[in-house]
């Protein structure tokens, strides 16, 4: 199995859609597929050009990044035991940190973070920001959501009757 | 190990978010214009264009109306919205599938098909298997995963749930909870050979 060749002084370039530039450790960026797998092909000499994140979005996923790294190489000497209860300690400070870091975003703030977090590949991140928009769009119906995010239908009149049709339950 | 493991999750999520791959910024454009005609979205790239414009505009004056004018119909625009909020608004036609589908698995079945009729990404995202395989009690799906047997991986996963969970919830009503889980699982299997 190849493991990356990441050191902990090393810092990879980030380079925003709108060319600002971000320093992130590499044992931080290892969080994101992408980067993980460039580091992995060697290919992090100079600036790395993520043209479908812009800087405000960029700055939210490195704060989430380095959050999580944080939380990930603290207190390894610990007991078994104590271990074990730090665990549970942290994981519920996460998830307060997680939920707080989400609901502090705009909707759009959130609508960038998610799809920056697909483009770069960061499972967690993605996940949390999904959730959120899924808790917006529970319950509503297809109007609501069409209206919510403006969206317009591309279906043809007969094919969303018969989408409709087909999913009638789903509406009752 | 570690390493393995998250790499095939990885793996996983990367193949549904083809489309948001660093190698095609083209064709997720080509994709924006084929799913979102003019006048209301121009193509991605303009609109980040505009965007970035726009965000650096926003901090000194409000936005300039000859802008908004075209990208989107007049009942959205008010004062308040930021032109940034609109053009993130008619971007959501533009969100790759990968991005839909993580947010329809965090839903209900029921919310995936009210999901699905929004538009034809909506549609393919909300059919994909990842999404049916959470709807899926858990037990059921990790055995259909480790399972190699031909007719597991050839059945469709939303079709599955259908064919046991839905209908015993609103045929059977009160049918699950009487099975236990291994009864359930039979049953399962059961339905599925009948149907095939």
């Amino acid at each position: 199995m190849s493991t990356p060749s990441v050191s902990v002084n090393r810092v990879l370039k980030l380079k925003s859609s709108d060319g600002e530039i971000f320093e992130v450790k590499q044992t931080v960026a290892v969080q994101s597929g992408v980067l993980k797998q460039m580091m992995e092909d060697g290919c992090t000499e100079g600036e790395i050009p993520l043209n479908n994140v812009d800087s405000p979005t960029l700055a939210k996923i490195i704060e989430w990044c380095n959050k999580h790294h944080d939380n990930d190489v603290e207190g390894r000497v610990l007991s078994e035991e104590r271990e074990k209860e730090k665990e549970k300690e942290k994981a519920a400070d996460m998830k307060k940190w997680e939920s707080e870091f989400i609901d502090a975003l705009n909707r759009d703030e959130i609508y960038f973070l998610l799809t920056g977090s697909n483009y770069m590949d960061i499972k967690e991140l993605l996940d949390c920001a999904a959730q959120k928009v899924a808790d917006m769009v529970k319950g509503k119906t297809p109007e609501a959501i069409r209206e919510m995010f403006n969206i317009q239908s591309d279906f043809t009149e007969e094919e969303e009757e018969a989408i409709r049709k087909e999913n009638q339950w789903a509406f009752d | 190990m570690e390493v393995a493991s998250n790499a095939s999750i990885l793996c996983r999520w990367r193949r549904l978010s083809i489309s948001a791959s660093p190698e095609e910024p083209e064709q997720s454009a080509l994709h924006a214009e084929e799913i979102n005609p003019p006048p209301l979205c121009k193509g991605l790239k303009e609109i980040q264009a505009i965007d970035r414009g726009n965000r650096k505009h926003n901090r000194d004056q409000p936005t300039s109306k000859k802008r908004r004018r075209g990208v989107v119909d007049d009942r959205d625009i008010s004062p308040k919205k930021s032109f940034s909020s609109l053009v993130v608004m008619t971007r959501m036609l533009v969100l790759p599938e990968g991005c839909i589908a993580a947010v329809i698995s965090f839903t209900t079945p029921r919310d995936a098909y009210r999901l699905a009729c929004i538009s034809t990404t909506f549609k393919s995202a909300a059919d994909s298997d990842i999404i049916w395989d959470r709807f899926l009690p858990h037990e059921y799906s990790s055995s259909l995963s480790s399972s190699s047997s031909n007719m597991w991986s050839a059945l469709w996963r939303k079709e599955l749930y259908f064919r046991t969970c839905h209908n015993l919830i609103h045929n059977g009503k009160m049918v699950i909870s009487k099975f236990g889980k291994n009864k359930f699982r039979v049953l399962c299997l059961f339905v599925c050979m009948f149907y095939d």
